[in-house]
């Protein structure tokens, strides 16, 4: 029983060790690079649909550096995942449709490229990691088919040196006896296993950038911790630069250096990651900080925020968060408030701050 | 061991719900004419719990732990296979078909996602009136009334009565599943992750509202969640599932100041640091859940447990009370 026990779940024995028990959070350290791996200058995305023309992304604008991860947080319906498939040019067009802007990736305009240079940059400097591993997964290939894709297409590898390679890379991604795991079927791993195949197909051609969109909403709160854990210490590693996208703040405390934060289709609020969370300056990150029922810091009462977010269809003049702002002026309906910088690293845009 | 729990930090001291020793095995089979059966899933392997009138108890642990068959069984949903849930005193699976059709008004379930709990083709006013048409026989204009004031409850405007789910936002939607569960003056709600599809803004919203009816209504709440912050909020006690089994049970309170179960601190641990840069050693769990078709021997935990005991694969811990009204199961505390 005991034996057979151990058999069917390798993972619970000998491999201990390997996680550490323990993490601090501090020594993140991150090496700053000369210039921004990406950079999104006034992106605009619309989506035409029956309902008319909603514009889901609206002036978005940042920047991410080698070895940083830049959080971009917001409730659904934002735009957040929206701006991760613009980068990538992933939208099907129509109904998506591109309205301006540049996003650069080492200096180059990936918008102002054709499908076959952009198809150059996927997988091979950008990596992917999506929030549901078993529909980003082909169900019909194994493992070792899928891994080994990105190598043979963009690196040209073969034979042995192929193989060895996708084991080298499941094995980074702890994944317990890759030699043989590696002919098995995505419905064979959980779901925390399968997210880290799919984190090793993201890392097989060592990208700069890696876009993470929601890559453990999936998972359960003790798999969530290992893999955090494992994407911060590969970082640490290749300086890749990662763009998470979550709506999660304990992910964000976790993992992120700064956080942009969108609200309806544009970003109110660039800061580092203290900031956001010690002291945000825009109406709307304090409000989203007060609603979230926080387990360390216990304040006893919840602060909702009145109403929901607008419909992408909704054209408003000012400020989109005016309706539900506390502190909204004459001024916020009129008029959609300028970017300013209070500090450096600290943008907002708020009529409260210009 | 029931009693002790029945001394809480509750609102109460009558008990309403309560579960002893219940199981519920699921058989694996194998063949496709002559179905053999080749072994079972111990989804809920012998949970004891006791709900006391007007409190929250909280059914926390992750997927696969057997929270969800838990509230399963205790809407009459699955019979278990071993045990008993008794409610307000008698055996769910001996009544008496009218004392079913009493149970089902008095019991009320609020789900996870209300687009899958409310019906895409009746409107907003048929769904919260029909379990009042099925269980209270009331006349036509005196149920209208009723749905506008449980649309008024929940803060929803009864003037939307003729509108279908999919105009609705998601928070809105989450709103006309309670209305409908409030409408018939249930006693027990099972709320199984009532707000986790929602957006943070919106949650707050929820959690509120859960709170506010919960007092005006005088209900008794059993939340079945993963998101430690929304059960802090809204529960007076908690009980760890790990494996089909409660491994920690304690006040709400007491179990953030001081949990006692392994399990229980990795899973404070992986959500705690909501602050960046947190100088809080984490405990990060290594492996994952085994299958609860073949569980580890003596205790359920100990593969992934940093400080297991040799005894602790042999022994299965028992839950017992270690500090007041904190019940633990772990060799740790033992003697």
């Amino acid at each position: 029983m005991r034996g057979k026990q151990s058999s069917s779940n390798p993972i619970c024995d000998g491999h201990r060790d390997e996680f550490g028990v323990g993490y601090a959070m501090q020594g993140i350290g991150y090496a700053m690079g000369p210039g921004p791996v990406l950079k999104v200058e006034d992106l605009r995305v619309s989506f035409s649909t029956r309902r008319g023309v909603g514009m889901a992304v609206n002036g978005v604008s940042f920047e991410v550096k080698k070895g940083e991860t830049l959080g971009l947080v917001g409730e659904s319906g934002c735009g957040k995942s929206t701006v991760a498939l613009s980068i990538m040019k992933l939208l099907p067009r129509p109904p998506a449709k591109f309205e301006g802007g540049r996003v650069l990736f080492e200096g180059e305009d990936l918008m102002a490229m054709d499908e076959e240079e952009v198809r150059s940059y996927r997988g091979r400097h950008i990596g992917m990691i999506f929030q549901d591993p078993m529909s980003s997964l082909n169900p019909v290939y194994n493992i070792n088919f899928q891994v080994a894709e990105p190598l043979r297409i963009h690196q040209g590898l073969r034979g042995s040196a192929l193989v060895d390679q996708v084991v080298t890379l499941l094995r980074r991604m702890r994944i317990p006896a890759p030699e043989n795991r590696a002919r098995d079927y995505p419905h064979q791993f959980s779901g925390g296993m399968r997210q880290r195949v799919v984190g090793s197909i993201a890392l097989s051609c060592e990208p700069e950038l890696i876009i993470a969109d929601e890559p453990t909403t999936a998972l359960d709160a003790t798999i969530q911790a290992q893999y955090l854990n494992l994407l911060r210490e590969l970082q640490e590693d290749t300086g890749v630069a990662i763009l998470l996208i979550t709506h999660d703040f304990s992910v964000v405390a976790k993992m992120c250096h700064r956080v942009a934060v969108m609200y309806a289709g544009t970003i109110v609020e660039t800061a580092e990651v203290e900031t956001i969370f010690n002291n945000p300056a825009h109406p709307y990150t304090q409000a989203l900080m007060a609603a979230v029922p926080d387990i360390a810091a216990w304040k006893g009462h919840l602060s909702p925020i009145d109403g929901s977010p607008p419909s992408i269809y909704e054209t408003h003049r000012g400020c989109p968060f005016a309706p539900r702002c506390a502190v909204v002026q004459d001024r916020c309906r009129e008029e959609a408030p300028p970017e300013t910088q209070r500090a450096k690293e600290h943008g907002v845009r708020c009529w409260l701050h210009v | 061991m029931l009693n002790g729990a029945s001394s809480a930090a509750a609102p109460s001291e009558v008990g309403i719900l309560k579960l002893q020793e219940v199981a519920k095995w699921y058989p694996i089979q194998k063949g496709i004419a002559l179905k053999r059966t080749v072994g079972h899933v111990r989804a809920v392997d012998g949970v004891s719990l006791e709900v006391m009138h007007g409190e929250t108890i909280g059914l926390v642990g992750e997927s696969g732990c057997g929270k969800t068959t838990t509230g399963k069984l205790i809407l009459r949903l699955e019979a278990p296979t071993g045990g008993q849930v008794f409610f307000e005193g008698l055996d769910l699976n001996r009544m008496s078909s009218a004392e079913v059709r009493d149970y089902r008004r008095k019991v009320q379930a609020v789900f996870q996602d209300p687009m899958a709990s409310l019906s895409p083709r009746m409107k907003v006013g048929s769904i919260i009136a029909e379990p009042m048409i099925m269980n209270l026989g009331l006349p036509r204009n005196e149920i209208l009334e009723r749905v506008g004031a449980a649309m008024e409850a929940v803060g929803l405007d009864p003037s939307a009565a003729p509108m279908y789910p999919h105009e609705f936002s998601g928070g809105q939607r989450q709103r006309i599943a309670i209305a409908r569960a409030i409408s018939v003056n249930p006693k027990l709600l099972v709320l199984d992750e009532p707000v986790s599809s929602l957006d943070i803004s919106i949650q707050a919203q929820v959690i509120n509202l859960l709170k506010r009816i919960q007092e005006e209504h005088h209900l008794t709440y059993l939340l079945i969640a993963h998101n430690l912050g929304t059960v802090r909020y809204l529960t007076h006690r908690i009980a760890v599932m790990y494996l089909g089994q409660i491994v920690e049970e304690a006040p709400t309170e007491e179990f953030f100041n001081s949990p006692m179960h392994p399990y229980s601190k990795a899973l404070l641990s992986a959500a705690m640091p909501i602050r960046p840069k947190d100088s809080r050693e984490a405990i990060v769990l290594s492996g994952e859940v085994p299958s609860p078709a073949n569980p580890p021997q003596g205790c359920r935990f100990h593969p992934r447990c940093p400080s297991a005991m040799p005894q602790c694969s042999r022994v299965a811990p028992t839950l017992r009370e270690n500090a007041p009204d904190h019940m633990v199961s772990c060799h740790l505390y033992d003697g």
